[in-house]
């Protein structure tokens, strides 16, 4: 808890030093009538999904589902102070706040974040809007290894350093919630149980994230991604200093973990290439699983290569795009295990999907895909996609 | 120190002593794109207002004319425009002929889709002239991680570029 407490009182002096240097001749802006008329904005975007599993012997239904829906607002206080939200309809009747802070820029190389933030981890949960990405559902690994849309309260620093072309963010957030009455991380989707959202989540251990991007190179973007800290638990919460045995109980339902991820995004042309690297360490987990009976792996890994080229480059007098696209991924949430726990191959994935994007404008998509989804044991599985994806 | 103070002193007295309009309003970082495409010729700026009911993206714009007695205009807007939530701020110089010989983010406000302020992106729009088709992801590379900033400036320097040859042609 102390360290919870000096984290952010650095972060609040560093804040309001940096505040009595803040320059106005470093940071002019135009000052046009339209700045004061457009300090609210409203946007959002949408997926609409039909997913059809394909079998060979056995008859399957097919859904359809408003996948998301959410609603973006932002207001501009100020030259330098703003606010963003996003308000989530998820599959027609869960609401959710998906993102919901203050910003503040003391310089374009020194901005404040603090309130309800996505974590920064690869590409998708930051870029998640539906028609950011190839294909009608996310990768499989931003849902089984970054459990996106990752997002929890929390406070710190971003910028953009222009004369060496890199962005950087780092704050200091809430963790996964790993115990609450049972425990609730494990084995077959890793992180994403433990995903506190924001809402009434409980704080035991302070955990730290931060992305370096640099788009230095045309056509290149390439990004680092660290998040490191310790899971929280509701085991602590009215526990007495000395009372050791309970203590104990309470150490094992937490597990420390360490994710790093290396993405890579490139355009040329019509072609656009993105990849995406993500490892996991978790260490206590063989007390863990034996407090909680839960499967939960040391170590999860994978990766995702795509490829994917806009046919309709070729006719300048056409301004609609038509992408052909090939997504290979492989990923595995059971990488290692500890104690007597053995590795499950079911949870050892590799997949492909391809497909086409239809883009009528850059964010109004129509999509259709093919997955064949392989597991190491378990009988392939196929799905046919199609959808909607918007953003405005 | 004392030389660099100056040679500081004697450029802004220049400076000053030139300017016709009140340069206080531009920005320093646009006034610095004047004076390098001028190489040390002297120059005066005027502010002009086209009229918006017939030039709605150049009448919300400040629009100015650099030169210097008979010689033909150069010309420097200044606008505003929206990447998905906050409004970014921009200069577009164009030299005598409408050709835009420079393009520079002023202000960037959002979290997100800042790289549009890279020199080397903006440098895609220098030679464009107006009456040429400027499509983001065609003409101008698409920019990842900023796509509604990156095709918000292109559409405004496009729209902002046809109104001003316009206005100019009358």
């Amino acid at each position: 808890m102390k360290t919870i407490l000096i984290i952010f009182l650095i972060l609040f002096s560093f804040g309001f030093v940096a505040a009595q240097n803040t320059d106005s001749k470093s940071d002019e802006g135009v000052k046009t009538e339209l700045s004061e008329i457009s300090r609210l904005s409203i946007g959002g975007y949408g997926q609409i999904d039909f997913n059809l599993p394909l079998h060979e012997e056995m008859r399957h239904n097919a859904t359809l589902d408003v996948h998301r829906m959410v609603l973006l607002f932002g207001y501009q206080f100020s030259e330098q102070t703003s606010f963003l939200t996003e308000i989530e309809m998820e599959h027609v009747s869960e609401v959710y706040v998906e993102q919901a802070y203050l910003n503040h820029r003391f310089f374009p190389w020194l901005n404040l974040k603090a309130g309800l933030m996505l974590i920064p981890m690869g590409i998708i949960n930051e870029f998640h809007e539906s028609s950011a990405f190839h294909g009608v559902e996310r990768p499989n690994i931003d849902n089984r290894l970054v459990p996106t849309t990752w997002r929890e309260i929390g406070v710190g620093f971003h910028g953009n350093i222009l004369p060496i072309q890199t962005k950087y963010q780092v704050y200091v957030v809430n963790g996964f919630k790993s115990y609450d009455g049972g425990g609730t991380i494990r084995g077959i989707d890793g992180l994403r149980k433990g995903r506190q959202k924001g809402a009434e989540s409980i704080a035991s251990h302070p955990n730290v994230s931060a992305k370096v991007d640099y788009y230095g190179i045309s056509g290149l973007t390439i990004g680092l991604s660290a998040y490191s800290g310790k899971t929280q638990s509701n085991l602590y919460n009215g526990l007495a200093d000395d009372n050791l045995n309970a203590l104990a109980e309470a150490d094992s339902s937490v597990i420390s973990l360490t994710m790093v991820g290396f993405d890579a995004r490139y355009r040329i042309g019509g072609f656009e290439l993105r990849g995406q690297f993500i490892s996991t360490i978790l260490s206590n987990t063989q007390a863990y699983n034996a407090l909680t009976g839960k499967d939960l792996g040391s170590r999860m890994q994978g990766y995702y290569m795509e490829a994917a080229y806009n046919v309709f480059r070729h006719f300048p007098s056409y301004s609609h795009e038509l992408i052909p696209f090939i997504r290979y991924e492989q990923y595995d949430t059971h990488a290692a295990t500890e104690g007597s726990l053995i590795r499950n191959n079911a949870y050892n994935h590799t997949e492909i999907t391809m497909g086409l994007d239809y883009k009528l404008t850059q964010n109004a998509v129509l999509k259709a895909d093919y997955q064949i989804l392989k597991a190491k044991g378990v009988e392939d599985q196929f799905q046919f996609n199609m959808g909607v994806a918007i953003a405005f | 120190m004392k030389s660099q103070i100056i040679i500081w002193v004697l450029l802004f007295a220049s400076l000053t002593g030139l300017s016709q309009t009140k340069t206080d309003d531009i920005p320093s970082n646009a006034l610095k794109m004047i004076e390098k495409a001028r190489a040390g010729k002297s120059f005066k700026i005027l502010q002009f207002y086209p009229e918006r009911t017939k030039y709605p993206d150049l009448g919300y714009s400040k629009c100015y004319t650099i030169n210097n007695q008979d010689e033909k205009p150069a010309y420097l807007i200044l606008a505003s425009a929206k990447g998905r939530t906050e409004l970014f701020d921009f200069a577009v110089l164009y030299d005598t002929a409408l050709v835009i010989t420079e393009v520079k983010v002023l202000v960037y406000r959002s979290a997100y889709g800042g790289e549009i302020s890279s020199g080397r992106w903006l440098r895609q729009f220098k030679g464009y002239f107006s009456g040429k088709s400027l499509e983001y992801g065609k003409d101008i590379d698409a920019i990842s991680g900023a796509s509604f900033s990156g095709s918000s400036i292109t559409l405004g320097i496009s729209k902002l570029s046809r109104q001003l040859s316009l206005y100019t042609s009358e």
